[in-house]
């Protein structure tokens, strides 16, 4: 509920919304980061969400946020409600959210949150 | 009861350059509604990049053969703002002499494949042989046609001589009178307009709802255009230019914006140079970026958004690329219905798709 | 507007495209295209192997080797950029297609162009582990080694790998014949093979080539009526000599060389130098590369060790 009151004032100003970020915090969290550009600047809204909450779908204020929604759901397996994924990622290759740092460790940033999990 | 089929348009399709599934619903020979299923390219370069950052200039610019400096001057720019980097104004000016080279490449290869799409062999031709000569001179100055590799964190890497100025400001004098060729053939050819006119219009609400970006977006009465937020050299004294945009919304629309924008390149590149003055063009940078940056750039397609985080380390924590192709392949699904099925090539080529940016 | 006038004009007009590879490519001077090493003045500091965004250079400091994979160089110029001796220098030639994965060598031993290929074994996919796992390397031999059962032959029935001269000194066709001279007179040779890129013989230079180019005049109808004499006749010759030093040494090289391979015994050797009336072969591998050169000096020495006559 949080998310769409906050995202409903910008519907107001008629802003344009620009893109939909998600960041894995290593620590169980992930933070999406709404970016919108209203009244010629860039204002970004964060919110920090755990991991397995479903979260609400912006889609029917902005249709423009469909794709970007359901590339989170493929990349970082966060669950949006009434979307399905399957954009960006066939099932048929079997890889699960590949962008999560817990997954397939062999970058730096990666390795040390197995570290930080395990040890 | 008149019923209703699914034709598949792509993933593999004579008309196609890059493979885009479209799911057509058809009533006889019109249709009414459309899937789009993309991720045939997809290489999982956001994950790449986390791995080194001097390593990613080089990087991104092979995430898009056509945009590829813009997408390495996004990249560089969010770098520079982490590290508080106040770069010279002749690297600024050169950077924008060379994404506007770069545009006019790109624009006219969308304008040859439209033509392409069509039928129109000619003119395909004859716009991709003025291609030419900007590539080859892009060649002469980068050392290379599509991967520049001029762009480094802080400036430019190798400076530019008189000799080259010379060559551009020569090439582009020249290139003139064939652009106002290239125009009279589309602006004016009568089979062109039947095919273009009036097919797959995008109303101005729809453009702004589905939050497109781009010549898509300019051509139906949405003036944006990142470049008037001042990045690069478009912030420099002495540079005015104004958004192309008209306000049909069909095909014909979005062709036209393009033809125009060429000429504007050509004004832009111009005023550059004559801005040029002698210093540096670069400044070090020292130690690991730490922070966010959030960086725009407007590429021949729209608008390219990028989200860097980094730790102060080599390695960077999240890199986030949104291009403008994703976001302009949802308003298919509303520029689509209610044409005949000889027209789902020319709609899909108009939005001027480039796949392999869309899926990275 | 229609474009029945540009559709005209092009018929009527010279094509826009070349017939390429017939005509060579028009590529610029500034075109990025193979690094090369000159490994006399690499210190190995081992900053271009740091540098490399693809990983493409590895420095084998203990036996004076630096070893390119050519299939992951993107042409980038980030290590000439950082060389603090210059010692790697980008040349405007594209890398042509290879049949496997190829490295390239160059030795501190070998000579300033001459570098040898090592063929990675086909592609294997890489284990998804830890740190990158580094390819094990099994150098192929790229000639087939001789039967170890063969006694050394001497004499005219030895074969051509068994008597040339390995080390041997090169030339790009572009570089000048001032430079060829200079390496001559250092060096106490007088010819040297013209190679492109990959150590392929295109021609060869000697000091013949160079005096006939520099003596060379327009003689016609009038110079034989009036000989030029005097302090006049030395400055055109002066002047035709300069105008030699500065000319890139395709221009004079004979072309196409006569080569031969590694398994050429001598005696044909002889009988080719014999025919052409030439004082140098060089040799070739299975490859076309350079490997060696073969000179009237190495036979007089093969005829002394022998004992033949």
């Amino acid at each position: 509920m949080d998310i769409r009151t906050k995202i409903s004032k910008m519907e107001k100003v008629r802003a344009q919304l620009i893109a939909i970020t998600a960041v894995d915090l290593a620590d169980g969290n992930f933070e999406l980061i709404y970016s919108f550009f209203s009244k010629s600047e860039l204002v970004n809204l964060r919110f920090t969400v755990r991991d397995g909450h479903e979260l609400d779908s912006i889609a029917d204020m902005f249709p423009g946020a469909l794709n970007f929604e359901r590339e989170i759901i493929d990349l970082f397996g966060l669950k949006f409600k009434g979307v399905q994924g399957g954009l960006v990622i066939m099932p048929e290759t079997g890889i699960v959210a590949p962008l999560r740092k817990s997954s397939n460790p062999s970058t730096p940033a990666s390795r040390e949150a197995e570290e930080a999990k395990h040890g | 009861m008149v019923s209703i089929s699914v034709t598949p348009f792509g993933p593999q399709h004579p008309s196609l350059l890059e493979p885009i599934h479209l799911k057509l619903k058809l009533e006889e020979e019109k249709v009414v509604g459309a899937d789009i299923v993309i991720g045939y390219n997809h290489r999982g370069l956001e994950r790449a990049m986390e791995l080194d950052f001097k390593r990613n200039i080089y990087l991104s610019e092979r995430v898009c053969g056509i945009c590829s400096f813009h997408h390495s001057t996004t990249y560089v720019q969010a770098i520079e703002q982490m590290a508080g980097l106040e770069i010279p104004t002749r690297a600024k000016l050169i950077r924008n002499v060379m994404l506007e080279l770069q545009r006019l490449t790109s624009h006219l290869l969308t304008l040859g494949h439209i033509a392409e799409v069509m039928g129109y062999e000619n003119l395909f031709m004859q716009t991709w042989r003025e291609r030419e000569d900007v590539m080859c001179l892009i060649d002469r100055i980068a050392g290379n046609r599509v991967h520049y590799s001029m762009n480094t964190i802080g400036g430019i890497r190798k400076d530019v001589g008189y000799d080259t100025t010379k060559d551009v400001e020569t090439t582009l004098d020249a290139l003139l009178p064939k652009f106002e060729e290239i125009r009279s053939v589309f602006a004016k050819d009568a089979t062109f307009a039947k095919r273009t006119k009036g097919v797959g219009v995008l109303s101005r609400n729809g453009a702004q709802k589905y939050g497109a970006v781009g010549p898509t977006a300019r051509a139906s009465d949405v003036p944006y255009d990142v470049r008037l937020s001042s990045y690069a050299g478009y912030g420099v004294e002495g540079i005015k230019f104004k958004p192309v945009h008209r306000d049909e919304g069909d095909c014909y629309a979005r062709t036209m914006v393009r033809v125009d924008e060429l000429f504007q390149s050509v004004d832009i590149i111009q005023q550059s140079l004559g801005l040029l003055r002698d210093e540096p063009v670069s400044v070090p940078m020292k130690g690991n970026p730490t922070g966010e940056a959030f960086s725009r750039v407007e590429a021949p397609r729209g608008e390219l958004f990028y989200y860097v985080k980094a730790k102060g380390a080599v390695s960077l924590d999240r890199v986030k690329i949104r291009t403008p192709t994703f976001v302009n392949v949802q308003c298919l699904a509303e520029m689509v219905p209610n044409c005949s099925l000889a027209d789902v090539p020319v709609i899909t080529v108009s939005i001027d798709p480039c796949i392999c940016c869309t899926d990275r | 507007m229609s474009m029945v006038s540009t559709v005209l004009k092009n018929l009527v007009s010279r094509p826009a495209t070349l017939r390429y590879p017939s005509v060579p490519a028009k590529i610029p001077d500034s075109e990025r295209g193979r690094i090369v090493y000159d490994m006399k003045k690499c210190i190995f500091c081992g900053l271009c192997e740091r540098r490399c965004p693809t990983n493409a250079i590895k420095m084998d400091k203990g036996n004076k080797r630096q070893m390119v994979s050519r299939a992951k160089c993107i042409a980038c110029g980030v290590c000439v950029e950082s060389c603090p001796t210059d010692a790697i220098s980008m040349r405007p030639e594209y890398s042509s297609p290879a049949t496997s994965p190829e490295i390239h060598v160059y030795d501190a031993k070998l000579t300033t162009h001459q570098f040898t290929v090592l063929s990675l074994p086909t592609f294997e996919r890489a284990k998804p582990e830890g740190p990158e796992v580094r390819a094990q390397v099994q150098p192929e031999p790229t000639t087939p080694k001789p039967p170890p059962e063969e006694v050394k032959r001497l004499g005219l029935d030895s074969l051509a790998r068994d008597v040339m001269t390995k080390k041997v000194l090169t030339l790009f066709e572009d570089d000048s014949v001032r430079k060829a001279v200079q390496i001559m007179v250092t060096s106490q040779i007088d010819g040297l093979p013209i190679v492109d890129i990959n150590m392929k013989v295109l021609g060869i230079v000697t000091g013949k080539d160079i005096a006939r180019d520099a003596g060379r005049g327009k003689e016609g109808v009038l110079t034989f009526l009036f000989p030029r004499n005097g302090k006049r006749s030395d400055r055109v010759q002066e002047d035709r000599l300069r105008k030699t030093m500065d000319k890139p040494v395709y221009e004079i090289m004979t072309s196409p060389a006569i080569t031969a391979t590694e398994d050429t015994p001598l005696r044909d050797i002889v009988s080719l130098m014999d025919k052409h009336r030439f004082n140098r072969v060089p040799v070739v591998d299975v490859n076309g590369r350079v490997c060696g050169i073969i000179t009237r000096a190495d036979i007089l020495r093969v005829i002394a060790l022998s004992g033949v006559c």
